[in-house]
């Protein structure tokens, strides 16, 4: 449908060279999503007990993150809040809810080491997490690859 | 942006990006003793694989630094007192946006951290 911004492609060539979502931002982003997923798992737990309540937590997850990241928008409800999303490293478009369970399974990864897959963007030249890489994805904010609908 | 090739390569870093982390860290490391359970944070590496990743003992390590107790934190890990040096010294001096570093420059540091790791652990 309409075009979700494909934002600057300014002589880098063939990707996304537009600016970055700051770590800040993405952390503060990354700190709602985790208390809403906390929230919702803990009354998932009272529901249904620890064992069936883990369980089920782990797919709201997959489903939290692979629809929403994988939406028009790329926006969970903490990336919206802090007005950043998810896009293709190379075409600034969606990436669809296949890649965006590829990459909460790439966050898995980023956290093995101690998280050292999130702080990763601190060095990066792209600004990319471990699994924004795994992913082909970059965090951008919505000032420059702005958003016509939520989820869209 | 990487400019230089090869070896010499370097990556533009954003300098506010690590200050806010830095100051994120700091903070963490101050509360942290005040929060209920324990200090440590479990390292996911070493409970499934039994092997130590560069980062453990980092939290001990830094908790121990911004506590001025440098001699637990050089044991826990001694790039924690590394890591609140560079944390104090981003933070209390004006530095540019960027800064240019070298490609090689964070592998490298990761790679000697593991070194000490497994050294630590008896594996080397």
């Amino acid at each position: 449908m309409s075009d979700f911004g494909s934002g600057v492609d300014g002589g880098g060539g063939n990707v996304q060279s537009g600016p970055r979502a700051s770590f800040g931002i993405r952390f503060v982003a990354l700190l709602i999503d985790v208390v809403l997923l906390a929230v919702v798992g803990f009354v998932v737990r009272l529901i249904l007990g620890n064992a069936l309540g883990s369980a089920v937590n782990l797919l709201v997850g997959l489903a939290y993150y692979g629809y929403l990241e994988g939406s028009p928008s790329g926006q969970t409800v903490g990336k919206r809040a802090m007005s950043i999303r998810v896009i293709d490293f190379t075409s600034g478009g969606p990436i669809g809810p296949g890649r965006a369970l590829i990459r909460y399974l790439g966050r898995i990864l980023s956290s093995i080491p101690c998280l050292l897959g999130y702080f990763w963007m601190l060095w990066d030249k792209d600004k990319q997490t471990w699994h924004d890489k795994i992913a082909t994805t970059v965090v951008v904010p919505t000032s420059a690859y702005p958003v016509a609908a939520w989820p869209g | 942006m990487r400019t230089g090739s090869g070896m010499l390569a370097t990556a533009r870093i954003d300098l506010h990006d690590l200050r806010m982390a830095a100051s994120v860290m700091l903070a963490g490391a101050v509360i942290l003793p005040l929060l209920p359970g324990p200090d440590g944070v479990p390292c996911p590496l070493r409970s499934l694989t039994g092997i130590p990743c560069p980062l453990c003992g980092m939290t001990t390590s830094v908790t121990a630094a911004v506590h001025f107790d440098p001699l637990r934190a050089l044991a826990a890990n001694p790039a924690g007192v590394l890591a609140v040096a560079v944390a104090v010294w981003l933070l209390v001096f004006r530095h540019p946006r960027t800064a240019d570093v070298p490609v090689w420059a964070v592998p490298a540091a990761l790679a000697l951290m593991e070194i000490w790791q497994l050294t630590r652990a008896g594996v080397l």
